[in-house]
């Protein structure tokens, strides 16, 4: 689902990293750690198709990534791919249900109402579907991000730091609807963290 | 959801960052769009009412005035000639004149001026449908179809006027009989009342005696013979009878002779002249007429002549200065009036217009600015597009979308101001004047108006969306994890 090999990128004036190669099968986990300026987030933007390598090779789903064009990839990304944040990013004039819709949108597909309601009762946020997203707590902010991310049934997800804002408990949480989302939809999950909490749940981890 | 819906929420969620741009740009395209439209109905209403006229002779005064007074009723007349000055024109024959249509004012009814004139005014505002009655005989009115309408008079009313042009002089006495209504002509004989010369004469007699029209039996009775019309002498004598005018004999004497000469002179003519005028009809001559006119004393009082030329070759074109510099009389050209008065408004107009799309302009670094700001708040929102698969093209289009929606709202706002403008204008000058201005008329001038402020809230959109269509959302989400 997901390959890569001999990954580097070096930011201007920075020293060159260079990444380990990945390979995540469907339905089936990969953990980066890393402590902050291990570029680990520099990893996940190349995997995500939004920063350029300086030199590898990245394949998703088949697709060599860097070889689409820029609105390709763009449009690649939005089907194939679902991306979750620490802070979650709304269109903050939208909705919650509104902003599904964006997502959907924006990939290309439409997304019904009662669609977007399901996925939303999914994670347990239905009463927030017409609540404007910065009114929404940080908890329900991340899961209503994970639903934006999960929107367009990716076959890969991608999450940045999900769990580092949370306590235990919601970190767990957060961790386990990921799982299983991921699980749902036979998607390949990339957990890229510095929350070492996460290290005994997931088998294949990859430390930067 | 499309990129319209997004744009659409971005404005309404902070109305405020756009509220002054908006502001700005409806002022800026309702002030033009106002100007524009004023420019142009003024122009046209002026142009309707050229009526065909060449040449305005009245009393020595302003040659504006002369214009604006007698043939746009929109000022005080510049003062009364005699008919003796006026006779040689108005005669029928001469060689370059093709019409001279007398005016008398100076009365007013609720606003509505009073003119007195012959029935050849209808051949100068191109009347076709010519009602079966006409005002025949002093005292008798045909009313413009704007006046029956706001005072919804019919035929077979009477009123009494008023001296002036407001309603605070005082009354005449004598009442006037409303004939006929005319058909709408688009032009301001729709707001005038017309009556006879000889009212006028009536109804000043008490204050001015020299302007008593000759009363003389013999007289009357030539002019009678030659018009072949029993009845009018008896309107005409009862008019009198009931006036109870008393002239001094001396004063009737001289002016009789000249009026039985003048009266010979146009009986030949008469037919012939009358028929051109209004051909569709075979009516008695009248009091209403020029022959009858010209049968009356020198001494007589008119305001004014319209005249129109038979063809604009060197001697016509010169008519006017030799009036001017060999008579007591005064001649103006509407053309040449109203293109200076035109010139002098087209100086302000472009001022006031330079000014307006200074606001517009304005208002475009406005929506600029406003756009502009937004991105730095907004580039998280950026970088969620582009996440979840919007191109670079999208996030451009959405920006613009943006200022063009700002403008079009600034459009729509402004377009309604200058409505309003139109409707304010419009009240004052009918109840100052009784012009009346139509309502904002969408022509192509508007469209362009709309295209050109579309333009450039285009223009002022283009920095913003170029810049956020070049975010770079790999910096801002390293940017939101550090902030966190």
């Amino acid at each position: 689902m997901l390959a890569s090999s001999s990954l580097t990128y070096s930011y201007a004036g920075g020293p060159l990293l260079s990444f380990p190669d990945i390979s995540v099968e469907p339905d089936s986990c990969l953990l980066i750690l890393g402590e902050s300026g291990s570029g680990k987030t520099t990893l996940l933007q190349i995997i995500a198709g939004m920063l350029p390598p300086k030199s590898g090779e990245i394949s998703v789903a088949g697709k060599s990534l860097y070889t689409l064009s820029n609105a390709e990839r763009d449009q690649f990304r939005g089907r194939q791919m679902g991306l979750v944040f620490q802070k979650s990013l709304f269109i903050e004039s939208l909705t919650v249900i509104q902003n599904l819709q964006a997502a959907a949108f924006f990939a290309g597909k439409t997304l019904s109402r009662s669609e977007g309601e399901h996925l939303l009762e999914r994670l347990n946020i239905n009463d927030k579907a017409d609540s404007l997203p910065q009114r929404l707590s940080v908890g329900e902010q991340q899961r209503a991000g994970i639903a934006a991310a999960l929107v367009n049934e990716p076959q890969i997800i991608l999450a940045d730091e999900p769990t580092s804002a949370l306590d235990d408990i919601h970190a767990e949480a957060v961790y386990n609807l990921l799982t299983e989302e991921a699980n749902r939809l036979q998607a390949a999950l990339v957990v890229v963290t510095h929350d070492q909490r996460l290290k005994d749940k997931i088998q294949q981890t990859l430390s930067l | 959801m499309n990129l319209f819906f997004i744009a659409w929420q971005n404005i309404r969620h902070r109305p405020t960052s756009v509220l002054l741009s908006l502001i700005l740009f409806a002022l800026g395209i309702g002030l033009v769009s106002f100007l524009l439209q004023t420019d142009r109905q003024v122009q046209q209403k002026f142009e309707n009412n050229l009526a065909g006229v060449d040449l305005v002779v009245g009393a020595k005064g302003s040659p504006l005035q002369l214009i604006l007074s007698n043939m746009y009723h929109i000022d005080a007349p510049t003062g009364n000639i005699s008919l003796k000055s006026a006779r040689p024109f108005l005669r029928p024959g001469h060689p370059l004149i093709e019409l001279a249509v007398p005016l008398s004012l100076g009365d007013s009814y609720k606003g509505f001026r009073i003119v007195g004139s012959t029935h050849d005014i209808l051949t100068l505002y191109n009347v076709t449908e010519i009602p079966d009655r006409l005002w025949e005989t002093d005292f008798e009115v045909s009313l413009g179809r704007a006046v029956a309408e706001k005072l919804n008079l019919k035929e077979g009313d009477r009123f009494q006027s008023s001296h002036g042009f407001t309603d605070d002089f005082h009354s005449h006495d004598k009442e006037l009989l409303v004939v006929s209504i005319l058909p709408p002509t688009s032009t301001v004989l729709d707001q005038l009342i017309l009556t006879t010369p000889g009212t006028y004469w009536h109804m000043h007699s008490d204050h001015e005696e020299n302007v008593v029209p000759s009363e003389d039996t013999s007289d009357h009775q030539t002019a009678h013979e030659n018009r072949g019309s029993n009845g009018h002498q008896h309107d005409h004598k009862e008019a009198h009878e009931t006036e109870g005018h008393e002239h001094t004999h001396s004063k009737s004497k001289h002016s009789s002779e000249s009026a039985k000469i003048s009266a010979h002179n146009d009986a030949s003519n008469e037919n012939s002249a009358e028929q051109d005028l209004i051909s569709s009809k075979a009516q008695p001559p009248t009091q209403a007429s020029v022959s009858y006119l010209l049968s009356q004393s020198d001494k007589s009082d008119i305001t004014a002549m319209l005249l129109r030329f038979k063809g604009r070759n060197f001697q016509a074109l010169n008519l006017g200065r030799n009036i001017n510099e060999n008579t007591d009389l005064q001649a103006a050209s509407p053309a040449i009036e109203i293109n200076r008065l035109f010139s002098l408004l087209d100086s302000a107009t472009a001022a006031i217009k330079a000014l307006a799309w200074a606001i517009v302009f304005v208002s475009a670094i406005s929506i600029f600015l406003a756009l502009y700001n937004k991105l730095r708040t907004r580039k998280f929102e950026l970088a969620y597009m582009r996440v979840k698969g919007a191109s670079r093209k999208q996030v451009f289009f959405l920006i613009t979308i943006e200022g063009l929606m700002i403008a079009f709202i600034g459009i729509l706002i402004g377009f309604g101001l200058s409505y309003i403008g139109l409707f304010a204008l419009s009240s004052n000058l009918e109840s100052n004047y009784n012009y009346s201005l139509s309502t904002l008329q969408l022509t192509q001038t508007e469209l362009w108006v709309a295209l050109a402020g579309l333009g450039i809230g285009f223009l002022a959109s283009l920095i913003p969306s170029i810049q956020a269509s070049r975010t770079n959302i790999s910096l801002i989400l390293n940017e939101g994890n550090r902030n966190s």
